[in-house]
């Protein structure tokens, strides 16, 4: 416990110079991490060295998680120190203000923190008395013992040694709080980054969310806000309370529809790795006794023990979760094969049916964005095709834009249906997407710098594109043109009512694939009146229920050389190629209808 | 050195745990070593090998300030704050992260000089691959006029 002294003299300089220290190295780390994985992993790990290759990539994985450990140790170490000078200032000015109180009536401090002061009471005792912190008094400190004394010393010396010792115990129960918090974030030796170092860094942040609440409150980030207030908020912090709360509440921060995607990026891989440690961890752990003694007779002997079932059931959990999570890491691990960019993470939620937003390409200076939303099934445990549909489509986009820079982005951020039901609540899938829908779309555009700044397209697939249909009827989708794959419809009859206009409507649908027609059983249509064509021959007319590939809904409708309901990104088919020509805006060289 | 039992030393074998990685270090051969003449490594330097040899050595000095800052930070806080607890506990941990990084710096080193030497072998025979070629073709016919 520090002594009133102590906490008079105390540099809290010290502390705030000590914080940017290990804030810089925090930050160095960072970069660093890109620097290993885009400057040597991605350079090495797809030439064709074979063997080499590998053995070489493994060192340097090992190396990036070094960095990534480094970034958010160093910076929770950061935010603790800044975090402890912080709060040590309130307790450090009472105190010196009492002094300076003392001092003013020429009262006198003593090293035990008591206070000594004259007094001419009639009462009292002549000559000097000592009032101390704590002692008993029949009413508030400082006030009892004076009542009845014409002299007001003691009760003035006893409020300012009250105010010593509270000063001293306030400072006291801060240190002890951040020296514990600062005890826990020391580095294990060697260069092994392991699940359990992960897992306990996840730990040792949640720690020091609880020690440094008051210093760096997650209240303070915005939650449920619009993208451009996302933003501003953003934008008014300085570096370094950026810095601080990305380590901190790493979740909250990469969860930020409308900030910078590299900082969304990194925020959401420290809480992507931490995950992945704690599945691999879990999923370790020994299985409880699977036999116990049968509680109904002894045939037979021995049943599963409701422990091991459990056991059992969670394994299963934890090896989807692990599946979906290596379909992730698998992608981080792609970037540079075939040129393909760096990936940016956006979103990350192993939980259910799991969520993953990922970019390929920085969408924030990309002149071309896509966005694709996937549809019925999707599910964080079968991903692989999902990010692989986006890859593909990066590359062939690359083609039609030659010496522009592209985006390609999987979003899978919504509860998507797992089954094709055609009941009432189909349609709730699609309201309760299209708002998370419409406020990602706001966070592009508001990271991008403006409508203006990036041509943005949305695929939707299957049920994917319903959402999107019901986005455009409930709010301002940010996109310019929209892609409707497969599309079961999209809740609105003509293809001008959507935000994008008509001309820049567009649709695929494959003559074997069995989803529009469904989707019109389903009802995810949307009706309009008119006169129903095939090949430009009429054959219905009224009020009749449209899917983008009806000639009536009046969308672009494209070539298709797939077949089916899946395969409308195979490479180097008619199908991406139309998709990919629309994404890079070359128009005029679509194949349609 | 067969080009696979190289590798093993480059990379096969981390060391094992608690030993420093300068350990390591010493296993990777000298720059001659590798075989490569001076021509080789030239043409080598555009490599991704060397590209990531490269990203390494800067890595190793960018590891090597973050020490530095980590001690120049941390320098007044044990004069300026005495009595409080942070402070110790401050001490305690700064050790093991000067560790980690001594380790992570060194470690980059190690890498910087492997992939080099690997750049070197690859760069070689494919420089040697392309010399060969470029003897063994005919010169080019001059179109005159």
């Amino acid at each position: 416990m520090p002594t009133w002294q102590q906490l008079r003299d105390v540099k809290l300089d010290e502390y705030s110079d000590a914080a940017d220290g290990w804030g810089k190295v925090s930050s160095r780390a960072n970069s660093d991490k890109d620097r290993v994985d885009n400057g040597m992993f991605a350079k090495i790990h797809h030439s064709q060295k074979g063997e080499a290759a590998t053995k070489a990539g493994g060192d340097i994985q090992q190396l990036s998680r070094n960095y990534q450990y480094l970034h958010t140790e160093c910076g929770l170490i950061r935010t603790a120190l800044n975090g402890l000078a912080t709060e040590l200032a309130a307790p450090q000015k009472k105190l010196k203000q009492a002094l300076e109180d003392a001092e003013n009536l020429r009262f006198t401090v003593k090293p035990d923190g008591s206070v000594e002061y004259p007094t001419d009471s009639l009462v009292l005792s002549p000559g000097t008395h000592t009032a101390e912190h704590g002692a008993p008094v029949p009413l508030a400190p400082g006030k009892g013992e004076g009542v009845g004394s014409a002299d007001a010393n003691k009760g003035k010396a006893e409020d300012i040694a009250e105010r010593i010792g509270d000063a001293v115990r306030e400072a006291d129960e801060i240190d002890s709080r951040y020296a514990a918090a600062l005890r826990r974030l020391k580095a294990d030796p060697g260069l092994e980054v392991s699940a359990e170092d992960l897992v306990d860094a996840a730990a040792d942040t949640k720690a020091l969310q609880q020690a440094a609440g008051k210093y760096a409150d997650d209240d303070r980030i915005p939650h449920g806000k619009s993208a451009t207030e996302n933003a501003d908020w953003w934008n008014g912090l300085s570096q370094e309370q950026r810095d601080e709360y990305a380590t901190l509440y790493p979740a909250s921060v990469g969860a930020l529809d409308g900030i910078p995607s590299s900082v969304r990026d990194d925020a959401n891989r420290m809480v992507f790795a931490e995950n992945r440690a704690q599945i691999q961890t879990d999923l370790n752990k020994p299985a409880p006794n699977q036999y116990i003694p049968n509680p109904n007779g002894n045939y037979p002997a021995a049943v599963l023990s409701p422990e091991y079932k459990q056991w059992q059931k969670e394994q299963e959990r934890l090896k989807e979760q692990l599946k979906g999570s290596d379909s992730i890491q698998a992608r981080f691990d792609a970037t540079g094969k075939e040129n393909l960019p760096e990936a940016y993470l956006l979103g990350y939620d192993k939980e259910g049916i799991g969520r993953a937003i990922i970019a390929n390409g920085n969408p924030d200076t990309a002149d071309h964005t896509a966005v694709y939303v996937p549809g019925t099934k999707t599910n964080l445990n079968n991903f692989d095709e999902d990010i692989s549909r986006m890859t593909d489509m990066w590359r062939e986009t690359q083609k039609w834009a030659p010496g522009e820079s592209v985006s390609t982005i999987t979003w899978f951020g919504y509860e998507a249906p797992q089954s094709v039901v055609t009941d009432a609540t189909q349609k709730d899938y699609a309201y309760d997407g299209s708002p998370k829908l419409l406020q990602f779309m706001d966070g592009l555009e508001t990271a991008q710098g403006g409508p203006d700044n990036s041509h943005t397209t949305i695929i939707g697939h299957s049920y994917g594109s319903t959402v999107v249909g019901d986005a455009s009827n409930k709010g301002d989708l940010a996109a310019d043109d929209i892609v409707a794959v497969g599309s079961p419809g999209m809740l609105t009859g003509r293809a001008e009512d959507l935000d994008v206009g008509k001309d820049h409507v567009w649709s695929e649908a494959a003559t074997s694939d069995v989803v529009p027609a469904g989707g019109k059983l389903a009802g995810l249509g949307g009706y309009t009146w008119g006169v129903e064509t095939w090949n430009g021959v009429p054959f219905n007319a009224g009020y009749v229920q449209t899917v983008p590939s009806d000639e009536l809904f009046g969308a672009h409708r494209m070539d298709v050389d797939t077949s089916g309901h899946t395969d409308y990104w195979t490479r180097d088919s008619e199908s991406l190629r139309n998709q990919a020509k629309v994404v890079a805006g070359q128009y005029d060289k679509v194949n349609e209808d | 050195m067969a080009l696979n039992a190289t590798w093993e030393e480059l990379f096969g074998g981390s060391a094992p745990p608690g030993q420093p990685a300068t350990m390591t270090l010493a296993g990777v051969p000298a720059p001659d070593s590798g075989g490569g003449g001076g021509d080789a490594n030239l043409k080598a330097d555009v490599g991704p090998w060397h590209e990531a040899g490269n990203t390494a050595g800067e890595l190793r000095t960018s590891t090597g300030t973050s020490l530095t800052d980590l001690d120049t930070a941390n320098e007044g806080v044990g004069g300026g704050t005495a009595g409080f607890a942070s402070s110790g506990a401050l001490t305690e941990i700064l050790g093991t992260w000067k560790t980690r990084l001594t380790a992570v710096r060194d470690e980059c080193g190690r890498l910087e000089g492997a992939l080099k030497s690997a750049g070197r072998d690859f760069g070689e025979r494919e420089t040697a691959t392309q010399r060969k070629i470029a003897a063994e073709a005919p010169a080019p016919a001059r179109k005159e006029g």
